[in-house]
C-alpha cells in the first residue's frame, strides 16, 4: 500500500508543479516579510530603527515599545478646520462610511435585479440592458463633471449625505449575479406567501432577501472592503470626515515631532490593519465566498 | 367581472410597488450614468467669460486646447508613454502570471490553502498601509542592502525620479498578482468536470490539461482585465497620489495621475477643460475597447 | 476548534487595539476657583517646554491675585500644535478658536489688523506700560527693534509683539571640525584645527573673532567640502529629503541675505516702501557665462517683481550648482522618507560612526527637535549630551573677497504674541498680564536659557548665563549679535502671494520652466535634470514674463 502511495505522489509532482510551488512560495514570503517587517519594526524605538533595519527590535520582549501603540494611537489625528479627528472618530468613520456605502450599494442592485427578475415589464429588460450596457462601456473623465455637479449645484460635497447619495445606484456586475440567481428562483415560494396574504414588500425582504443572505453577505463584504481601504474618496469628496486610511495618508508625511519617525508610521499602519485582519480571521470563508459567484459569473 | 377587477387590482399593487423599490435606484443611476456624463459634454463646450464671470458656448475650443496641451506638454506625453508602459507590463505580469498561481492553488498542490489567504492579503489591507511600509523598504532596505552586497550607494528607489516609477509599477505588480485570484478560481471551478475526466483519461499531463482544458475555458474572465486595462491607459494612477499626494516629480506622472491631480487643484474656470479630455479619451477608449470585447467574446479559442 | 481559534485570535487583535485606547493621556482637572486661561503656542521646532516653564511661574506668581470677581489665582492651559497656530490657519481660525494668548508664526500682521477685522486684541496699554510692576525696566515697546516698530504699529496701536526668532542655515559640528581640522588656513587650505596659530580670520575678515577658520569665501567654502570628503572621508552635509524644498530654501535664503545685506534683502517683503532704502542692483542677462549687473535700480510696488532678478539669487544658486556638482552631500539628502528628524538623528549619531557627516541644513531651533536623538545618546554615553557636544551656526562665506564683513542673518519665523480679539470680557486682564509676564527681561532670558532659542526682543545676557547654555545656543547668540538681521514679515497680501508663492518664502520655490520640464525646486533641478544656476535664473526670468 505504501509504495503504491509512493508511486502516485511521484507521478504528480511536475515540473510545472515545482517552478509553479517556488514561484509562489517566493511571492507569498515577499508579502509576508513585508507585512513581518511592518509588526517588528513598529516595535523598535526610533533608534533601533535607524541601527537595526533588518533584525528583530532590540532587548527582551517586554522591553520591546509597546508603548508605540498607544503614542500611535493618540498621534493619528486629522485637522479639520480648528480642530482635530483622532483614531477613534475616524474607526467611526469609517465603519459608517463602509457600512453604509456598502449596504445601500448592494441592497439597490439586489432590489432592483429582484424586481428586474420577477416583473416581467418591459422597463425591466431594457433596465437590465442599460445597466449590463453602462458596465462594459468605459465613460471616463467624468470628474471634473461631478465636481461641479455634487460640490457647487447640490451642495453635497464632504458630508454624510453624499456618502449615502453617492452610493445609491445599480452595480452592474452584481445585478448580473442577483438577477441570474432571481431568474433561477422558481415562483412556488411567492405564490405560496401570497395565498398566505404576503404583499409584495413582505415576499421581497421576507422571502427572498433570507435565501439570498449568504450570497448578499458576500457582495456585501466585497464593497465593504475596498471602502474601508479607500483614501482617494476622502481626498475628493469627504476631506472633513477623515477615515482610517484617510488618517493614514496624512499620518505618513506628519511634520508633527512626535509623529514623524518610521517606528510610529508604521505602527500606525499596523493598528489600521487590525480591524480588517481580525474580521478576516473571523470570517475568512465569507470574505473568500466569491470563488462561488465567481463560478456563475464565469 | 368581479375576477377582472381583482385582476386589475393585484396588477396596479404590483406596479405601486414595481415602481416604488425601482424610483430611487433608477433615478440615481440615470443622474450617475446620463446627467453626470451629458453635464460632461456641456461643460467641454463651455467657456467662463473672465470679465462677466458667464458660462459661453466655446465650440471646440476646448477639445483645441486639448489637443495643443497633448502636443506641447512633455510632462503629458511622458505621462502617456509611461501609462501605456505600464499597462503593458501589468497587463503582462498581473494578468497572465496569476493564472498559473491560480491554477496550482484550484489543483489543490501543496499549501495551496495557504497561498490562497497570503494572496488574498492585499486584497483586504489596505493599499495605504503597503504603500507606507513599501516606501521604507524601498528607500531604506534595499539602499542599504545594495551596499551591503555591491559596495555602493544608490538614491532611495522612490525618491529618484529616474526610478521612482519603475518603484511604484513594481509595488503594484507585486500587490496586484494575487488581485484576480478569487474570480479566476471561480472561473475555474466552473470547467466541466466531465471534459476533465475524459481527459484524464486520455492521459493529459497538467501542462496539456492547463493548456487544453482549463485556460479555453476561462480565457474570457483573463481577458476581462485586458479590455478593462484599455481604460487604465488613461485612468490608473498606481498609487501615485498615495506615495506622493500631489507632489510626485513630473517624471513619475501618469495619464491618470495627471488628469486627476489637475482636476482635483483646477479653478472653476478650468473645469471645462478636463471635462473635454474625459470627452476626447471616452471617445478613443469606448471603441477600442468594445471592438476588442468582441473579438475575444466571438473569435476566442474553445476547449479541445 | 478551528472556528474558536478564529474567533480567539481577532478578539486578542481588537483586544489590542482598544487597549491602546484605555492608555490614553490623564487629563488635569480644571479648578473652577481659579481664572482660565487658554495659550496656544505655535510648537514645531520652539518646543513646548518653555511654555510650560512660563506658565509655572506665571501661576505661581499670581496664585494670591484675582483676574475676576469671586475667582482667586489662575490656570493656564496650553495646547501646543505646528499647524494649527501658523499664519495662514489663524486667519480663518482664530475667531473661532478656544485659545485666548497665542504665539503663532508666520503671522503677516496685515491680514489680522484692517478695517474690517477685529480679530486680535487691542494691546496698545500693555506694549507701552512700564513693566516696572513686573520688577522689569522699560516698556514692551522700548524691547521691540528700532526697525521693527514700524511694522508693529498701526497708527500708534499695538496689536502684537514680535516674539521668537528663528533663523536658517548650516549648523556644523565643532567638534569634528576640531578633531579633524577641517578649518581653513591663513593661506586659504583647509586642515586647521581651532588652536593653530595659522587659522583663517573667517568671513567677518577679522581675526580672534567668533567666526576664525570658517570659510569666508565661497571658494573657500568648497576647498573645505573637498577636503573633507576626499582627504578625511567624511560627508560634508545632510539635510532632509522630505522637506528638501524647504530646508535647501534655508541655505538659498541665508547666502541670498548675507549677498545683498539687511537693506536690498528686505525690499521682498517691503516692496520698496521704505525712502532712502529702496535701490538695489539687478542682473539683466549674462555675457560669456558672467551676470551682466545693472546698478541701483529703484524699487516701488509698481516693479517689486524685478527682485527676483537680484543678483544675490543667481549667487545662492551657483553655491547649491557647485554644492550638487561636487556631492557635497548624503544620499538620504534626496529620499523622501528622510524626514527632518531622521536627517538630525543620522547628523548626530555619526560621531559614533566611521561614515561621519560635518553640516546639516538646520534651523536655530533644532537641538530642541533633537532632544529624543540626545537622549538616546545620552543612555550610551553622557559624553553624547547635548551640553558636552559643540556644535556651531555656521556664517554665510561671502561670493568672493571684496564683500567680506558683517553677517546678515533672515528671522524666517514671524513669530508673534497676539490676543484673540474676541476674548471674554472677564478673561481680558488676565491675557494681558500672561503677555506682558512673556516680555519680561526674566522671562526671556529663561526662554532662551531653556531652549536656547533668541527672541526677537531686546534683552542682555550676562556670561554666567551663556555658560549654562549649551555651545550652540551660544554660538547663535554670538552670531546674532555680530548680524543684521532681516525679518521675514510682509507688508502686504499681494507682496506676500508673489514671494511665497505655493511654497515657503522664496521667488525661488515658485514654478520655473526648466527646458520643458517643470520643477519646483533647484537642488532636484541641479541633481535629477544638470540644470545649471544660469538655466535656473533664466527659468525664473521666463516666469517673470
Amino acid at each position: 500500500m505504501k509504495t503504491v502511495r509512493l508511486k502516485k505522489r511521484k507521478i504528480k509532482i511536475s515540473p510545472f508543479e515545482i517552478i509553479c510551488f517556488l514561484c509562489l512560495a517566493i511571492y507569498a514570503l515577499s508579502l509576508l516579510y513585508m507585512y513581518f517587517w511592518g509588526v517588528i519594526t513598529s516595535l523598535k524605538t526610533n533608534f533601533d530603527f535607524r541601527h537595526n533595519l533588518f533584525g528583530l527590535p532590540q532587548g527582551n520582549i517586554w522591553e520591546w515599545q509597546w508603548n508605540n501603540y498607544v503614542v500611535a494611537f493618540n498621534e493619528v489625528k486629522v485637522q479639520v478646520g480648528a480642530r482635530y479627528v483622532y483614531l477613534f472618530e475616524m474607526l467611526f468613520n469609517s465603519f459608517l462610511y463602509s457600512f453604509l456605502g456598502a449596504f445601500i450599494s448592494v441592497f439597490c442592485t439586489w432590489m432592483v435585479s429582484y424586481v428586474c427578475a420577477k416583473f416581467k415589464y418591459k422597463f425591466s429588460s431594457v433596465l437590465y440592458k442599460a445597466v449590463i450596457v453602462f458596465m462594459i462601456v468605459p465613460i471616463v473623465g467624468s470628474l471634473p463633471s461631478s465636481l461641479k455637479i455634487y460640490r457647487d449645484i447640490l451642495n453635497l460635497y464632504d458630508n454624510w449625505f453624499y456618502v449615502a447619495i453617492s452610493s445609491i445606484g445599480i452595480n452592474g456586475a452584481n445585478m448580473m449575479i442577483f438577477y441570474g440567481f432571481f431568474l433561477g428562483v422558481g415562483d412556488a415560494y411567492a405564490e405560496a406567501a401570497k395565498i398566505d396574504g404576503a404583499n409584495n414588500w413582505q415576499i421581497m425582504l421576507r422571502i427572498m432577501f433570507p435565501i439570498t443572505g449568504q450570497m448578499f453577505l458576500i457582495l456585501f463584504i466585497n464593497a465593504f472592503i475596498p471602502r474601508w481601504n479607500d483614501y482617494m474618496a476622502c481626498v475628493i469628496w469627504i476631506p472633513s470626515i477623515p477615515t482610517l486610511a484617510y488618517g493614514i495618508y496624512k499620518f505618513k508625511d506628519a511634520t508633527n515631532n512626535v509623529a514623524n519617525w518610521p517606528p510610529l508610521q508604521i505602527t500606525a499602519c499596523v493598528l489600521l490593519m487590525i480591524p480588517m485582519l481580525a474580521a478576516f480571521i473571523a470570517l475568512k470563508d465569507k470574505f473568500m465566498g466569491n470563488i462561488r459567484i465567481g463560478g456563475i459569473k464565469g | 367581472m368581479a375576477n377582472k377587477k381583482i385582476k386589475k387590482r393585484i396588477v396596479w399593487g404590483d406596479m405601486i410597488f414595481y415602481i416604488c423599490t425601482l424610483s430611487l435606484p433608477v433615478l440615481f443611476f440615470i443622474f450617475n450614468n446620463f446627467v453626470i456624463n451629458f453635464n460632461s459634454l456641456i461643460m467641454a463646450f463651455q467657456k467662463t467669460n473672465l470679465e462677466t464671470g458667464n458660462l459661453e458656448f466655446a465650440g471646440f475650443g476646448n477639445f483645441a486646447d486639448v489637443f495643443k496641451e497633448v502636443f506641447t506638454s512633455k510632462n503629458l506625453t511622458n505621462a502617456l508613454w509611461r501609462s501605456v508602459w505600464g499597462y503593458l507590463v501589468t497587463l503582462v505580469v498581473t494578468t497572465f502570471i496569476p493564472v498559473f498561481f491560480c491554477y496550482y492553488v484550484w489543483k489543490k498542490m501543496a499549501f495551496s490553502d495557504f497561498f490562497k489567504v497570503v494572496l488574498f492579503l492585499p486584497t483586504i489591507i489596505s493599499s495605504i498601509i503597503t504603500m507606507t511600509i513599501y516606501r521604507f523598504i524601498a528607500n531604506r532596505l534595499l539602499p542599504e542592502l545594495y551596499l551591503d552586497l555591491f559596495g555602493a550607494e544608490i538614491l532611495g528607489l522612490t525618491s529618484n525620479p529616474s526610478t521612482s516609477f519603475q518603484a511604484v509599477l513594481f509595488y503594484n505588480l507585486w500587490m496586484s498578482m494575487g488581485g484576480g485570484l478569487l474570480v479566476t478560481l471561480g472561473a475555474m471551478n466552473a470547467v466541466d468536470t466531465e471534459v476533465l475526466e475524459s481527459g484524464r483519461i486520455d492521459g493529459t499531463n497538467t501542462i496539456t490539461e492547463f493548456w487544453h482544458i482549463v485556460l479555453p475555458s476561462i480565457y474570457r474572465i483573463i481577458f476581462i482585465g485586458f479590455i478593462a486595462g484599455i481604460v487604465s491607459i488613461f485612468t490608473a494612477d498606481y498609487g501615485l497620489y498615495g506615495f506622493y499626494g500631489s507632489a510626485a516629480d513630473p517624471e513619475t506622472w501618469t495619464v491618470g495621475y495627471y488628469f486627476t491631480k489637475m482636476t482635483l487643484e483646477a479653478t472653476e474656470v478650468e473645469l471645462p477643460f478636463y471635462a473635454a479630455w474625459g470627452i476626447i479619451v471616452s471617445v478613443i477608449v469606448i471603441p477600442v475597447t468594445l471592438f476588442f470585447r468582441d473579438l475575444i467574446y466571438n473569435h476566442g479559442p474553445s476547449e479541445d | 476548534m478551528k472556528k474558536i481559534l478564529s474567533v480567539l485570535i481577532s478578539v486578542l487583535l481588537l483586544g489590542t487595539l482598544f487597549s491602546a485606547v484605555g492608555c490614553n493621556k490623564e487629563e488635569e482637572e480644571v479648578d473652577s476657583t481659579k481664572t482660565q486661561l487658554y495659550v496656544g503656542n505655535c510648537g514645531g521646532g520652539f518646543g513646548e517646554e518653555w511654555l510650560s516653564n512660563l506658565i509655572a511661574r506665571f501661576e505661581e506668581e499670581y496664585k494670591d491675585y484675582s483676574f475676576e470677581p469671586g475667582k482667586v489665582g489662575i490656570q493656564v492651559w496650553k495646547d501646543t500644535d505646528k499647524t494649527k497656530y501658523a499664519g495662514d490657519q489663524l486667519e480663518t481660525t482664530i475667531t473661532s478658536s478656544d485659545r485666548d494668548v497665542i504665539f503663532a508664526n508666520y503671522m503677516s500682521l496685515y491680514s489680522f489688523v484692517n478695517e474690517d477685522s477685529s480679530a486680535l486684541l487691542d494691546i496698545t496699554d500693555i506694549v507701552t506700560q512700564p513693566l516696572d510692576e513686573m520688577g522689569d525696566t522699560g516698556t514692551i515697546e522700548d524691547k521691540i527693534q528700532s526697525d521693527e516698530k514700524d511694522y508693529f504699529n498701526f497708527n500708534g496701536k499695538y496689536y502684537a509683539v514680535p516674539y521668537f526668532s528663528g533663523f536658517t542655515g548650516i549648523v556644523y559640528d565643532v567638534d569634528l571640525f576640531d578633531s579633524k581640522g577641517l578649518y581653513l588656513r591663513k593661506d586659504g587650505t583647509a586642515g586647521a584645527k581651532l588652536d593653530d596659530p595659522d587659522i583663517s580670520a573667517g568671513p567677518d575678515g577679522k581675526e580672534g573673532t567668533y567666526d576664525d577658520g570658517l570659510p569666508a569665501t565661497y571658494e573657500e567654502f568648497f576647498e573645505m567640502c573637498d577636503f573633507m570628503k576626499n582627504t578625511k572621508g567624511i560627508t560634508p552635509f545632510i539635510w532632509t529629503g522630505q522637506y528638501t524644498q524647504a530646508y535647501t530654501s534655508y541655505l538659498y535664503e541665508a547666502l541670498f541675505v548675507d549677498y545683498e545685506g539687511k537693506d536690498r534683502a528686505s525690499l521682498q517683503y517691503n516692496a520698496g516702501e521704505i525712502a532712502g532704502k529702496n535701490t538695489t542692483d539687478l542682473i539683466t542677462g549674462f555675457e560669456n557665462g558672467q551676470p551682466v549687473i545693472q546698478e541701483n535700480v529703484e524699487i516701488s510696488r509698481q516693479n517689486y517683481k524685478e527682485l527676483a532678478k537680484q543678483p544675490g539669487r543667481y549667487y545662492a544658486l551657483k553655491f547649491w550648482e557647485q554644492l550638487i556638482d561636487g556631492q557635497y552631500y548624503d544620499n538620504l539628502s534626496f529620499d523622501d522618507s528622510e524626514s527632518n528628524l531622521l536627517a538630525q538623528a543620522d547628523f548626530l549619531e555619526s560621531t559614533m560612526d566611521t561614515d561621519k557627516i560635518a553640516m546639516i541644513l538646520e534651523g536655530t531651533w533644532w537641538e530642541n527637535e533633537a532632544e529624543d536623538v540626545f537622549n538616546d545618546m545620552v543612555s550610551i554615553n553622557e559624553k553624547y549630551s547635548k551640553y558636552n557636544r559643540r556644535f556651531g551656526f555656521m556664517p554665510m562665506p561671502k561670493a568672493d573677497e571684496s564683500r567680506l564683513g558683517k553677517n546678515v542673518l533672515r528671522d524666517g519665523v514671524a513669530n508673534v504674541v497676539v490676543i484673540r480679539g474676541n476674548i471674554e470680557e472677564s478673561k481680558i486682564e488676565a491675557a494681558k498680564t500672561f503677555v506682558q509676564f512673556a516680555c519680561t527681561e526674566q522671562s526671556l532670558k529663561e526662554i532662551t536659557k531653556t531652549t536656547g532659542i533668541t527672541c526677537a526682543l531686546d534683552y542682555e545676557l550676562t556670561e554666567k548665563e551663556l555658560s549654562e547654555m549649551t555651545y550652540f545656543c551660544r554660538s547663535v547668540w554670538n552670531l546674532q549679535q555680530n548680524s543684521d538681521i532681516v525679518y521675514a514679515r510682509f507688508e502686504t497680501d499681494d507682496v506676500e502671494t508673489f514671494v511665497r508663492g505655493s511654497g515657503y518664502n522664496a521667488f525661488i520655490e515658485r514654478y520655473s520652466l526648466v527646458g520643458e520640464v517643470e520643477e519646483t525646486n533647484f537642488a532636484n533641478a541641479m541633481l535629477y535634470r544638470d540644470v545649471t544656476a544660469e538655466q535656473y535664473f533664466n527659468g525664473l526670468y521666463d516666469y517673470m514674463d
